[in-house]
């Protein structure tokens, strides 16, 4: 994004500006940051309208409406059941706007159903097979691997070994840690529990050093933004 | 009518997209999945608009009211106004028109295609560019314009206000993170050791550490990164497994609540 | 200056004292100029393998397609079996070195880390002649962004490959709403869920998209995505549903959630954030902008790792002796 043009280099010049008064923000609340956040909440409901608008309502209601009036001599009878169709759920799509009226609120319930109801039909049955299924399965790994194809006690892949029985061993006992059905008082589930607890505890200290991998890279991005093209770019663009 | 109705819709609904996976019927798998998908998405786009519409009637209640902070939601509205119109009326002129590129295409002397670019660069500002409008086209496999702004003025906002904004914004976590490291992972009890022990073998272990300082190595890779792709496959593998595993069964059962009507969270519309 | 003023200072300015440290570490690393040396990842090679692998597994699709169709004609197959297999041998013909979906499911916030990943596999696909379809399914915001990532790469190849051409090689199809059905419409009939790309063409005419009509017209998917949920829907119905190959590149926030999915074969790879972009780029044999950024992470981490442990220690030694 370095500057080549005049108003590339305006530009730079804003976004840097921005960049550091959203940056003030980390020493203290000012006027600003304040002015900044508005201009940025502002924009992104400006982006939103627009969004909605040509990525949904034009391709979605505009253009196929606009082309089966065009036709509508031609269309055969399914089109019409088609075109009743989209009509109902354009109506539906309306009533989602009575939610500003206290009195007829209650009628956004159906757009809401419809949606639940779909979402929780298709999610039903591709959510077990991706994520119950496959992950059972996954789990269903050999507890003792060898190094070659045949059993040869003496060619036990250690490392593999203790890693695929940690592996089944630590999701049992983390969905027993989160079955809350019953009290664990005996001396079993306490400690299969606090195993499952040891467990989690790595995998969100694994999370916690990814994270921080994740949020250094972004910082590194605006800083290279502000020496590369703002600070270099524009000495580059008059001729230094 | 008011409770009974939403929930029919919601079963029959639910039902219907059931179906899908048990009768391989074209007209179940093709025509009625195309239906609903399209009727989805026109309904989905009226939900987007009622997220946009509240934020809007929220800061312009703020305005009317002159509650602390009116000045802002001011900014906010005008700033959201001028974005919309940009966007949605597409003016021709702005500052972008500046910048196109044309790859042109033709046979050299052995018969092999040679592209040249050709670089056009025009500097506008706020001055009407009647070639602003033109898109991709091709001729014949001949000139071909690549880059032609559209929506000058909309881009330029997007590219240098917005973008710059949110990552920005974003890129403040990275602050607020290392002051977390510091004030929040103590040892105050063997979770948190192993947590914390986990998660500064992760960190040594994604960067190439062993560069600058020896760290070792196993079986012909350095010594923490090793242990990180090992924390990484196994207890790590192991506890995000039975939490995708239990947050499945959990939405499995929440699911088949809300198809029998045991649940009905469509209700929250007040009478 | 004495310990106990020191000691004010910090208590009273540890968060700007940190907050200047950290930015001075990464404006500090990014003046370095030497090299560094990446071990590439199993995690990274199931992507990086998998695009190398489209041409061929291309030819094997055309050949099995074409011995389907001998065997349908030579036992006197129906004409509707025969046409649509003979429909899909046409379509497999079309691109003859394979295809690949590449989804930039991000916005600006997650730009810094996922936009050289997103270049290294676009310009990974291009060098081997591979076509490549860009959307943006999940992010409207990312669209434009997209838009610039693959003109970037198609205008600037670096001597790696020959300028690549919008509607040739490669084609921008941008953002629909509702991404659940626009992915279950997409594996039935992409022109039907787009019916124009992302600068208004119609596809219906446009001769790249004859080869493409659903997944599994294309060889391989590659999901580039910083938000959860998004790597979820489309392992639901491009994978589960329509049994398409998928690699994965996520923001490192979100990786230690998706490892179950790598060890269940759901997905062929994962690329880790930046780390992956770096990887990606070595394994590609071009070294660019994630690989200098590693410079500045070993920096940042190294002054992370400093702080928690300066923590602690200042934790037990207040334990042990009092505030």
């Amino acid at each position: 994004m370095a500057p080549d043009t005049f108003m590339d280099l305006i530009g730079v010049w804003l976004a840097a500006v921005l960049s550091l008064c959203v940056f003030s923000f980390l020493f203290r609340d000012n006027i600003l940051y304040r002015l900044t956040e508005a201009v940025f909440v502002g924009g992104s409901v400006g982006i939103g309208i627009v969004l909605t608008f040509w990525n949904g309502f034009y391709p979605k209601l505009v253009v196929p409406f606009q082309k089966f009036i065009a036709a509508v001599a031609q269309q055969p009878a399914q089109r019409w059941v088609w075109a009743a169709y989209m009509l109902l759920s354009l109506c539906l799509g309306v009533l989602f706007l009575s939610r500003f009226s206290r009195k007829q609120a209650w009628l956004s319930r159906f757009p809401m159903a419809y949606l639940i109801g779909l979402g929780t039909g298709m999610g039903i049955p591709l959510g077990i097979q991706t994520f119950i299924f496959e992950q059972t399965k996954a789990t269903l790994i050999p507890l003792v691997v060898f190094q070659g194809e045949l059993v040869q006690w003496a060619q036990i892949n250690w490392i593999a070994t203790l890693g695929n029985t940690s592996l089944v061993v630590g999701v049992l006992c983390v969905l027993y840690y989160f079955f809350f059905s019953f009290k664990k008082t005996d001396l079993f589930s306490r400690a299969t529990s606090r195993l499952g607890v040891a467990y989690l505890m790595l995998g969100f200290g694994a999370s916690f050093g990814y994270t921080v991998m994740a949020r250094i890279s972004l910082l590194t991005g605006r800083i290279d933004f502000l020496k590369e093209d703002w600070i270099l770019g524009s000495l580059r663009y008059f001729g230094w | 009518m008011r409770a009974k109705l939403p929930m029919l819709i919601c079963m029959v609904t639910g039902a219907l997209l059931l179906l899908q996976f048990f009768v391989p019927h074209p007209f179940v798998q093709d025509t009625l999945l195309e239906w609903i998908s399209n009727s989805a998405m026109i309904v989905g786009v009226f939900a987007l608009a009622i997220g946009l519409a509240s934020l809007l009637h929220m800061h312009g209640n703020k305005i009317k009211r002159r509650l602390p902070g009116w000045g802002f939601s001011v900014i906010t509205l005008v700033t959201a106004a001028f974005v919309a119109t940009i966007g949605l009326l597409k003016p021709a002129w702005g500052p972008t028109v500046a910048r196109e590129q044309y790859v042109q295409c033709e046979p050299d002397l052995h018969g092999s295609i040679r592209t040249t670019r050709v670089v056009r660069v025009v500097h506008t500002l706020f001055g009407f560019d009647p070639q602003s409008s033109t898109t991709n086209v091709l001729i014949g496999a001949a000139i071909m314009p690549v880059r032609a702004n559209r929506t000058p003025l909309y881009s330029w906002y997007f590219t240098y206000v917005h973008s710059a904004l949110v990552s920005t914004t974003f890129c403040l976590l990275a602050f607020y993170m290392l002051t977390a490291a510091y004030r929040a992972m103590r040892i105050k009890s063997w979770e948190a050791a192993l947590l914390m022990v986990a998660a500064v073998i992760v960190i040594i272990g994604q960067v190439p550490a062993d560069q600058f300082v020896p760290l070792g190595h196993i079986n012909g890779v350095s010594t923490f990164e090793w242990l990180k792709q090992l924390i990484m496959d196994y207890p790590n593998s192991a506890a995000k497994r039975s939490i995708i595993i239990g947050v499945a069964l959990g939405g499995l059962a929440t699911g088949i609540k809300i198809l029998t009507g045991i649940e009905r969270p469509y209700l929250g519309g007040g009478d | 200056m004495s310990a106990r003023i020191l000691a004010a200072i910090w208590r009273n300015y540890y968060r700007q004292i940190i907050y200047a440290l950290l930015f001075g570490v990464i404006l500090y690393a990014s003046f370095y100029r030497g090299k560094i040396t990446l071990r590439v990842s199993d995690m990274t090679l199931g992507v990086f393998n998998a695009v190398e692998a489209v041409p061929q597994q291309r030819a094997r699709k055309i050949r099995t397609l074409e011995q389907e169709l001998q065997t349908l004609r030579a036992r006197q197959a129906g004409s509707t079996e025969v046409a649509l297999v003979a429909a899909k041998l046409v379509r497999a013909r079309h691109h003859s070195n394979g295809v690949i979906l590449v989804s930039f499911d991000f916005a600006p916030d997650v730009s810094p880390e996922l936009t050289p990943m997103a270049e290294a596999v676009v310009r990974h696909a291009f060098a081997r002649g591979i076509r490549v379809v860009g959307i943006a399914a999940a992010s409207a915001q990312g669209a434009p962004l997209a838009k610039t990532i693959l003109e970037n790469c198609a205008q600037n190849p670096r001597g790696l490959y020959p300028e690549q051409l919008s509607g040739t090689h490669y084609v921008y199809l941008g953002n629909r709403p509702d991404m659940f059905n626009t992915l279950m419409q997409m594996g039935k009939d992409m022109h039907a869920t787009y019916e124009t790309d992302y600068g208004g063409r119609a596809l219906a005419g446009m001769p790249f998209m004859r080869g493409i009509k659903t997944f599994h017209d294309v060889d391989y998917l590659v999901v580039i995505t910083g938000y959860v949920g998004v790597p979820e829907t489309w392992m639901q119905i491009a994978n589960t549903k329509y049994k398409a190959m998928i690699g994965m590149g996520m923001t490192a926030v979100s990786i230690s959630g998706y490892m179950p999915y790598l060890q269940s074969k759901q997905i062929t790879g994962l690329l880790p954030g930046l780390r992956g972009a770096a990887e990606y780029e070595i394994a590609l044999g071009e070294p660019n902008v994630a690989v200098r950024r590693m410079v500045a992470q070993l920096f940042a981490h190294a002054l992370v790792v400093f702080f928690i442990v300066v923590g602690n220690i200042e934790y037990l030694v207040r334990r042990r002796y009092g505030a």
